[in-house]
C-alpha cells in the first residue's frame, strides 16, 4: 500500500476479497465439474436474491391490496386476512413489503451496476496505462475514498435533492473509487503476464489488449467484488430511505417503513419487524450468493492446478 | 559411510499417500521405500508430479489437510512415527529431525529477526536461555558462513539477499544437531554461483554435523555432488534406487536413462546430434496405471510393459530398479558419441542481422523524501549499461549471467517492450524505433518473442486455435481458411495434435504450453526471435524436447535466436556464440566451444564451476565467488565484477574499464588480465574419457 | 529512511489530502441547480427576490468562486469555520461539542468491536470448519446483514419497549453521572459495536486463515514450535496486517453508522448535525461538517498507515 497514504485505508477490505480469486477461468469447457460444485450457500444465496428479484418484477401484480390506499383497519395485528398485519393509515404491510422489494432492488442493483461499470473502465485504463495518468486517476479516487462511504452518499443526495433516482447515482459515485481499485489491482496482477507482453510485442491496439485480452481474465474477481458491492449497496440504500434520503413517502420503501413506522414498534411491533426481516433477508441473500460465488470461483482455480 | 548393521535412521515401507480433490482421490506415492542410514545422503530424485515432496512432508507427518498416508509405515530409529501423539510429534520436528525448505523468502516469518527464528528452537528444544542461545544462534550464523553474524541476527529476513536467507534456514536445520535432516530443493530458484556455495556449505556442515540427510531434488548435478545413494521416483513410485556411483555409471531404468541423457554435456553442442527426450505426459494419478507406471513413454517398452508391474529386479553394483527388462537392456551411454565438430566458424560472414550499439537501458530510482531535501541527484538502475552485440541470420547467439546482470532487459529492449534510455537497436541495418508500438507491422513480424513462464505465455480465455491465428490476422499474414490451415501447420511443426487448436491452454501441460508459445512465435515467420529463458520452468526431460524442436525449426526456417539463459550446458548446446554478461555490461563473448575452454574471464571461469554437472566422475575446479553482489544503483567506475573477482589485479580494476582483448578472431575477453597470463588458466571442468561409456 | 521520516512524509500527504477534499467539497457545492442561495431558501427563493438578494450576499455568493473558497480555506486554518444560518451562530463551538457526544459513542464501540473481533476472529480461523467456526461465521453473516437502524431499533424494541430496562431515546441529556451514561450509552454502542464487529471478525478470520497455510508457519510448526507460539508469535502479527486497514476502514463506516444510529437513538452527535445541516439546507454548516469528517478519516487511515508499518518491518525503508 502506498497511494496518498490516508486514501488507502478503503483497500484493506477488498484487496482481500480479491486475492483470493481465481484470475482466469474459461467458462465454457466445464459445466460438467461446474455444476457438481456449485457450493450450498451460492444456491442458496441464488433462491433468496432470486425471489426478491421476482418481487421486484411482478409484485405489483401479485400484492393482494393497494399499497397507497388507506382504510379503517388499523395497526392490525398479522392475521389471514392481513398476513403482515396493516400500519397506522391500515395500509396493508404484506402488500407493501412485497411492492417494497421493487425500490431497494433497483437502487441497489442500478446502483452497483453504475458504480462497477465506471469503476471498471477507470480502473483497466490506470492499471494497464500506468505512469501518470494511473497517478492522476488514482489521486482522484483516492479524494472520493477520504469520505466515509454513507457520508459521501448523503452529501451527493444532499445536492441532486432526496429521490430514488439520486440515492441510485450516489451509490454509484461511492462505489466507483472502490472497484476502480480492485479492477486495477486485479490489472495489474497480470499486467506483465506474457500473453500481455506477446500481444504488445505483435503491436495489439490498446483498446484490443485491455478489452480482449485482459478484461475476459478479469471476471471473476470483478462478479465476485461486484456481489460484495451489491450488499453494501443495499444496506446504503435502504439506509438513505431511512435517513428520509431516498424514496420519498407514499412510496414503499423497506427503510422509509422501519423509519416512519416506528412510533409505533412497540405497540405493534410488526410494522417494523416485517420490512426489517425483509431487508436482512435480503442482505443476507446477496452475501451467500457473494461468499458462494467466491468459493466457487476458486475451485475453478485449485482445479487448474 | 554407512553401517549396515546398525537400524536405518529413517525407514520407510511400502508407503502410499493420497490426496482428496475435487476430481476425485489423487494416488500422489503409491507403495514406496526407502531408507537412510546414520550419517548417509540419500537423494530423493523425481520431477514435478513425482511425490517426493509428499513424501518427505510424511515423514515429518505435514501433510495437506486433504491428504493422507492410506498405507505403509514410517520409522524413525525403528520407532513408528505414523502413530506419534502431537507432544512427541513436537519434540522430535525440528530437534531430531528438522528440514530445510526450498522458498527461504516465504518460509521465514517475515516479521521476526532472523535471530530470534533460529534462537526460539534451541531454547524450545534444548531448554537454553536467552542468552545462551544468543549466544548459540552467533556460532551458527559463523558456522553457516554469514558474515558479521550479530548485525544479521537482528536483521529482518527482507533485509537478506536468497542465499544469506537459505543460509539462515540450514542454520536453523542444524541448530539442535538434528540426526535427521530433510532438504526439499535447498538451492532451487538461486543463482548458479550462490547454489554453488550453498552446497559447499551443505557438504561442509554435513562433515561437521554427520546427520542422516534425505536431499530431495529435481536436479541430477546436485546429486552427483556430495550424495551417497539415490532414490529416483516417477509418478508416485520408485522406480529406481541405488549407490550414486551405479546409478550414473549403470543406470537401468529407462526413465532413469532419460533423465541423465537429458541434461546436456558441457563438452556437447547441437552439432553433435540430438538429445534424447523423454516423449508424452505423466500419467494421471487418479488413477495411475497398474502395470508399468512408465510404460507409456517408455522407449524400451515391450507388451509385457503393459499388463505386468515389474518387481525390483536387483542390479549389479547395489540397489534395484523396476523393470521388466532391467537385466538385458543395452550398457548406457551417455547421449552418444562426442561429437568431433566442434570445428565450427567462429565468426559467421557477411552484415549482422540485428546490431546493438552502445546500448543503455537506466530505470530511475525513485528519490526519497530525504533525497530531495539533500538535494541529491537522480540516480539509476543501469540494467544494461552500454552493450554493442550483433546477431546474425540463422544463428543463435545466447547471453548468459546471473539474475539482474540485465539479460532480460537486453530482450526487452530488443522486443519492443521498454524504451531504451541511450543507443540503438539495428535491424539491417536500420534503426529500430523503441516500444513496438511505433514499430511498422513489417518490424513487428520479424522480431518475436518466447517467454520464461509457459503457465502464463497464453492467454487462459483463447483456445490454442485462436491464439495461434490472432497474429496471423493482425500481420495481415493470412485469413480465412487459408489462416485455418496455417495454424494445423503449425501445430504439426511444434509436434502438437491438430485436436489442440480447439483446446484452452488449462488443458495443457508445461510443455506443451511452451510449444503453443514456439507455434505462435513462428506464425509470423519472424527473422529473429528473443527467448527469455524458454526452458527454466520446465522439467528437464520436457527441457531436451523443446531444445531438439528449437534446433530442428532454426535449421528449417533460418531464423536467428537470441537466447536468454543462466543454464549455460542448454547454452553450450544450443548457442554459436555466447555473451557473458555481469551487471548490465559484457565479460566476454565469443563462440560457443571458445567461451568453454580457457582463456576464460574470470566471472566465467567461476560460472562454469558452479554448474552442477551429473556425472560423479567429470572433473570440476572450485572457483567460487565471494562477496555479495553490488548495488546496480550507478556503479563506480572500473570493472564492475572487481569487488568479487577472485583474480582481481589491483587498484586498476576499480578506477579503469577494463579493455577489450581479442583471444582469437570473435573471442572477446573484457578484462585487465594479459591474455597470455588468461590463456595460461586450466580448464575448469574435464570429462574423463572413461565417463564416455 | 527512519519511522519519523515516514510518519513526516505521511503527514504531508495528508496535508495535501486535506486541501484536495477542501477543493472537491467547495467544488460540489458550486455544481449545485441555481446556486446556494436558491438552494438555502427553496421554495421561498422564487417569491422574493429581495430576500434572495440578501440571502446572496449573506453567503457570499457575490465574490467570484475562487475568493469564495480561499476565505472559506483561510477560515478553517485560523480555526473559524463560518456561522451556521439555521443555528446564528459560529460554528466552530457547536462542532467541538458534537464531536464529544459522538466520540463517547464511537470510541468504546470500536474499542470493544476490534478486542471483541480479534479473539473471535483467531478462534474462528484456528477452529476452521468445527462448531465454533460455523456459529461465529453464521454470527457474522448476520452482522454484516443487519443494517444499523434495523438493529438498533430492534434493540429498542427488546430493551426499551417489552423489558423496559433503558431508554429508548438519548433525548433528554441533562442527567449525570456514570450510571446515567451507561443507561444513555448501552443502546447505542451495542449497536455501533456489533455493526463492526462482524465485518472486523470476518477480516481478521480470513487474513489468520491465509497466513496460516503459509510457509513460514510451517516453518514454525516443523521445527517443533508449541501450538500457542505458532498462533501468537508467528501468525497472529502477520494475520493483523489486513485487520489494521480494515479497522481503519471501518472507522469510517462507523462514522457512518454514528449518523444512523445517532438519528436512531435521537443522540445529540456530529451525525445528527450532519442530517440536521442537510434538512435545514444550511450549507456553510454541511460543508464544514463534511470536512471535519473526511478530515478525522483521513488522521484515522493516517494512524493505519503508521500502524502497519510499525507492524510490519518490510514497509517501514
Amino acid at each position: 500500500m502506498a497511494v496518498l497514504g490516508t486514501g488507502s485505508g478503503g483497500d484493506g477490505e477488498v484487496a482481500m476479497t480479491t486475492a483470493t480469486v481465481a484470475i482466469g477461468a474459461p467458462a465454457r469447457t466445464r459445466h460438467r465439474h461446474a455444476l457438481r460444485a456449485v457450493p450450498f450457500t451460492l444456491l442458496a444465496g441464488i433462491a433468496i436474491v432470486g425471489l426478491f428479484a421476482l418481487l421486484a418484477a411482478v409484485g405489483p401484480w401479485v400484492a393482494p391490496r393497494d399499497v397507497e390506499s388507506h382504510s379503517s383497519a388499523r395497526l392490525q395485528a398479522p392475521s389471514s386476512a392481513y398476513w403482515f398485519g396493516t400500519d397506522r393509515y391500515g395500509r396493508d404491510m404484506f402488500s407493501r413489503v412485497v411492492v417494497g422489494s421493487r425500490t431497494t432492488m433497483t437502487m441497489a442493483v442500478s446502483g452497483t451496476l453504475l458504480g462497477v461499470a465506471v469503476g471498471l473502465v477507470i480502473g483497466l485504463v490506470s492499471g494497464y496505462v500506468g505512469g501518470r495518468l494511473d497517478e492522476l486517476l488514482m489521486r482522484i479516487m483516492d479524494i472520493f475514498m477520504a469520505f466515509p462511504s454513507l457520508l459521501l452518499a448523503l452529501l451527493v443526495v444532499a445536492i441532486l435533492g432526496a429521490n430514488v433516482v439520486n440515492a441510485m447515482a450516489s451509490i454509484g459515485i461511492v462505489f466507483m473509487p472502490r472497484v476502480a481499485r480492485v479492477v486495477r489491482s486485479a490489472t495489474l496482477g497480470i499486467r506483465h503476464a506474457a500473453f500481455i507482453e506477446a500481444a504488445e510485442v505483435r503491436g495489439e491496439p490498446t483498446p484490443h489488449i485491455i478489452f480482449r485480452e485482459i478484461l475476459p481474465n478479469l471476471w471473476p474477481p470483478i462478479i465476485v467484488e461486484g456481489s460484495i458491492r451489491l450488499s453494501y449497496a443495499v444496506l446504503l440504500s435502504v439506509s438513505l430511505s431511512y435517513l428520509g434520503l431516498g424514496a420519498q413517502p407514499p412510496t414503499p420503501d423497506w427503510g422509509l417503513m422501519v423509519s416512519k413506522e416506528r412510533a409505533f414498534m412497540v405497540q405493534a411491533p410488526w410494522v417494523v419487524l416485517f420490512p426489517a426481516g425483509a431487508i436482512v433477508a435480503l442482505v443476507v441473500g446477496v452475501n451467500l450468493l457473494g461468499d458462494g460465488l467466491r468459493e466457487w470461483l476458486m475451485a475453478w482455480k485449485s482445479r487448474d492446478e | 559411510m554407512s553401517d549396515v548393521t546398525a537400524p536405518p535412521v529413517l525407514e520407510v515401507r511400502g508407503l502410499s499417500i493420497a490426496y482428496a480433490t475435487r476430481g476425485g482421490t489423487v494416488h500422489a506415492v503409491r507403495d514406496a521405500s526407502l531408507e537412510v542410514r546414520a550419517g548417509e545422503t540419500v537423494a530423493l530424485v523425481g520431477e514435478s508430479g513425482s511425490g517426493k515432496t509428499s513424501l518427505a512432508f510424511a515423514v515429518m507427518r505435514f501433510l495437506d489437510a486433504n491428504g493422507r498416508v492410506t498405507a505403509g509405515e514410517i520409522r524413525f530409529h525403528g520407532a513408528d512415527v505414523l502413530a506419534l501423539g502431537p507432544a512427541e510429534l513436537r519434540r522430535l520436528r525440528g530437534a531430531r529431525i528438522s528440514m530445510v525448505f526450498q522458498d527461504p523468502q516465504t518460509s521465514l516469518n517475515p516479521v521476526l529477526r532472523v535471530g530470534e527464528q533460529v534462537a526460539e528452537v534451541v531454547r524450545e528444544h534444548l531448554g537454553l536461555s536467552a542468552g545462551a542461545a544468543r549466544a548459540r544462534v552467533l556460532e551458527l550464523f559463523a558456522q553457516v558462513n554469514l558474515p558479521d553474524s550479530a548485525s544479521i541476527a537482528d536483521r529482518y529476513p527482507h533485509e537478506l539477499s536468497g542465499g544469506q536467507q537459505q543460509r539462515v534456514l540450514i542454520a536453523m536445520a542444524f541448530a539442535c544437531d538434528p540426526e535427521l535432516l530433510i532438504m526439499d530443493e535447498p538451492t532451487t530458484g538461486l543463482d548458479v554461483t550462490t547454489e554453488a556455495r550453498i552446497l559447499d556449505l551443505i557438504a561442509d556442515m554435513k562433515a561437521r554435523h554427520r546427520p542422516a540427510i534425505l536431499y530431495i531434488t529435481h536436479n541430477l548435478g546436485v546429486v552427483a555432488r556430495f550424495c551417497d545413494r539415490v532414490v529416483v521416483m516417477y509418478a508416485g513410485e520408485v522406480v529406481e534406487e541405488g549407490p550414486v556411483a551405479r546409478v550414473f555409471s549403470r543406470p537401468l531404468h529407462p526413465y532413469t536413462r532419460g533423465l541423465l541423457t537429458s541434461v546436456p554435456r558441457l563438452d556437447w553442442s547441437k552439432r553433435d546430434g540430438t538429445l534424447t527426450a523423454i516423449e508424452g505426459r505423466l500419467p494421471g494419478l487418479v488413477d495411475p496405471p497398474r502395470a508399468c507406471v512408465f510404460a507409456a513413454r517408455c522407449p524400451e517398452r515391450i507388451d509385457r510393459c503393459l499388463e505386468v508391474r515389474p518387481g525390483p529386479e536387483p542390479a549389479l553394483g547395489g540397489g534395484f530398479a523396476r523393470c521388466l527388462r532391467a537385466a538385458e537392456l543395452a550398457d548406457f551411454r551417455f547421449g552418444g558419441r562426442r561429437g568431433a565438430g566442434d570445428s565450427e566458424p567462429t565468426t559467421t560472414p557477411g552484415a549482422a542481422l540485428v546490431e546493438t550499439r552502445d546500448l543503455r537501458c537506466h530505470y530511475p530510482v525513485r528519490r526519497t523524501v530525504a533525497d530531495v531535501f539533500r538535494g541529491a541527484a537522480p540516480r539509476a538502475v543501469r540494467a544494461v549499461d552500454g552493450l554493442s552485440l550483433d546477431l546474425h541470420r540463422a544463428a543463435t547467439l545466447a547471453v548468459v549471467g546471473e539474475s539482474g546482470c540485465g539479460k532480460t532487459t537486453l530482450g526487452r529492449a530488443i522486443v519492443g517492450l521498454l524504451d531504451p534510455t541511450a543507443g540503438e537497436i539495428r535491424v539491417d541495418g536500420q534503426r529500430l524505433p523503441g516500444l513496438a508500438r511505433r514499430r511498422s507491422r513489417e518490424l513487428r513480424r520479424r522480431i518475436q518473442v518466447i517467454f520464461q513462464n509457459p503457465e502464463a505465455t497464453l492467454n487462459p480465455q483463447k483456445t490454442v486455435g485462436q491464439t495461434l491465428r490472432r497474429p496471423l490476422q493482425l500481420l495481415g499474414l493470412a485469413r480465412g481458411r487459408v489462416a485455418e490451415a496455417r495454424v494445423l501447420e503449425l501445430l504439426r511443426a511444434v509436434h502438437l495434435p491438430e485436436a489442440y487448436a480447439t483446446r484452452y491452454p488449462h488443458e495443457l501441460s508445461g510443455g506443451e504450453k511452451q510449444r503453443v508459445a514456439i507455434a505462435r512465435a513462428f506464425a509470423a515467420e519472424p527473422d529473429v526471435i528473443v527467448c527469455d529463458e524458454p526452458l527454466s520452468a520446465l522439467d528437464v526431460s520436457v527441457q531436451a524436447a523443446i531444445l531438439n524442436l528449437l534446433v530442428d525449426l532454426q535449421r528449417r526456417s533460418s531464423t536467428a535466436y537470441l537466447f536468454i539463459s543462466h543454464d549455460l550446458s542448454v547454452v553450450r548446446y544450443l548457442a554459436d556464440r555466447v555473451a557473458v554478461m555481469y551487471m548490465g555490461k559484457l565479460c566476454e563473448i565469443g563462440s560457443a566451444a571458445d567461451l568453454f575452454a580457457p582463456p576464460y574471464h574470470p566471472y566465467t571461469e567461476a560460472l562454469l564451476s558452479a554448474i552442477p554437472i551429473p556425472d560423479p566422475a567429470a572433473r570440476q575446479r572450485k572457483v567460487r565467488l565471494e562477496g555479495p553482489v553490488p548495488s546496480p544503483i550507478d556503479p563506480g567506475p572500473g570493472c564492475r565484477f572487481h569487488s568479487r573477482c577472485p583474480r582481481k589485479v589491483g587498484a586498476i580494476c576499480e578506477r579503469e574499464e577494463p579493455p577489450a582483448q581479442e583471444a582469437r578472431p570473435g573471442h572477446v575477453i573484457h578484462c585487465h588480465i594479459p591474455l597470455a597470463e588468461l590463456r595460461q588458466i586450466a580448464p575448469v571442468v574435464e570429462y574423463r574419457e572413461e565417463t564416455v561409456r | 529512511m527512519s519511522v519519523a521520516s515516514y510518519v513526516l512524509r505521511r503527514v504531508g500527504l495528508l496535508a495535501v489530502t486535506l486541501f484536495a477534499i477542501s477543493l472537491l467539497i467547495s467544488g460540489i457545492l458550486q455544481l449545485l441547480p441555481g446556486d446556494a442561495a436558491e438552494q438555502v431558501l427553496g421554495a421561498w427563493a422564487e417569491r422574493s427576490g429581495q430576500t434572495l438578494a440578501m440571502m446572496r450576499e449573506r453567503l457570499g455568493l457575490h465574490r467570484p468562486w475562487h475568493e469564495q473558497y480561499l476565505g472559506w480555506l483561510g477560515g478553517i486554518v485560523r480555526g473559524d469555520f463560518g456561522k451556521s444560518l439555521a443555528l446564528d451562530a459560529p460554528i466552530g463551538p457547536i462542532l467541538a461539542h458534537r464531536l464529544g457526544y459522538s466520540l463517547r459513542l464511537a470510541v468504546p464501540a470500536l474499542v470493544l468491536a476490534v478486542s471483541l473481533s480479534l479473539v473471535l476472529g483467531v478462534l474462528a480461523a484456528t477452529r476452521r470448519n468445527r462448531v465454533v467456526d460455523h456459529v461465529i461465521t453464521v454470527f457474522t453473516l448476520g452482522g454484516v446483514s443487519v443494517p444499523a437502524f434495523v438493529l438498533g431499533s430492534v434493540l429498542i424494541l427488546v430493551f426499551a419497549g417489552w423489558l423496559r430496562w433503558l431508554p429508548s431515546s438519548s433525548a433528554l441529556l441533562d442527567g449525570s453521572g456514570p450510571g446515567y451514561w451507561t443507561k444513555v450509552l448501552a443502546l447505542p454502542v451495542a449497536t455501533l459495536t456489533l455493526e463492526s464487529l462482524a465485518y472486523i471478525t470476518r477480516t481478521t478470520r480470513s487474513s489468520m486463515i491465509e497466513v496460516l497455510k503459509t510457509p513460514y508457519v510451517r516453518t514454525a510448526i516443523l521445527k517443533g514450535m508449541p501450538r500457542r507460539t505458532v498462533l501468537f508469535k508467528h501468525a497472529l502479527r502477520n494475520g493483523l496486517l489486513p485487520t489494521v486497514t480494515v479497522v481503519a476502514f471501518n472507522f469510517g463506516w462507523l462514522l457512518g453508522g454514528v449518523v444512523v444510529v445517532e438519528q436512531v437513538f435521537s443522540y445529540p452527535g456530529l451525525g445528527s448535525l450532519v442530517l440536521f445541516a442537510i434538512e435545514q439546507r444550511d450549507l456553510p454548516l454541511l460543508q464544514a461538517c463534511m470536512f471535519f469528517v473526511a478530515g478525522a478519516y483521513c488522521v484515522a487511515n493516517l494512524f493505519a498507515d503508521v500502524l502497519y508499518a510499525v507492524l510490519n518491518p518490510r514497509i517501514r525503508y
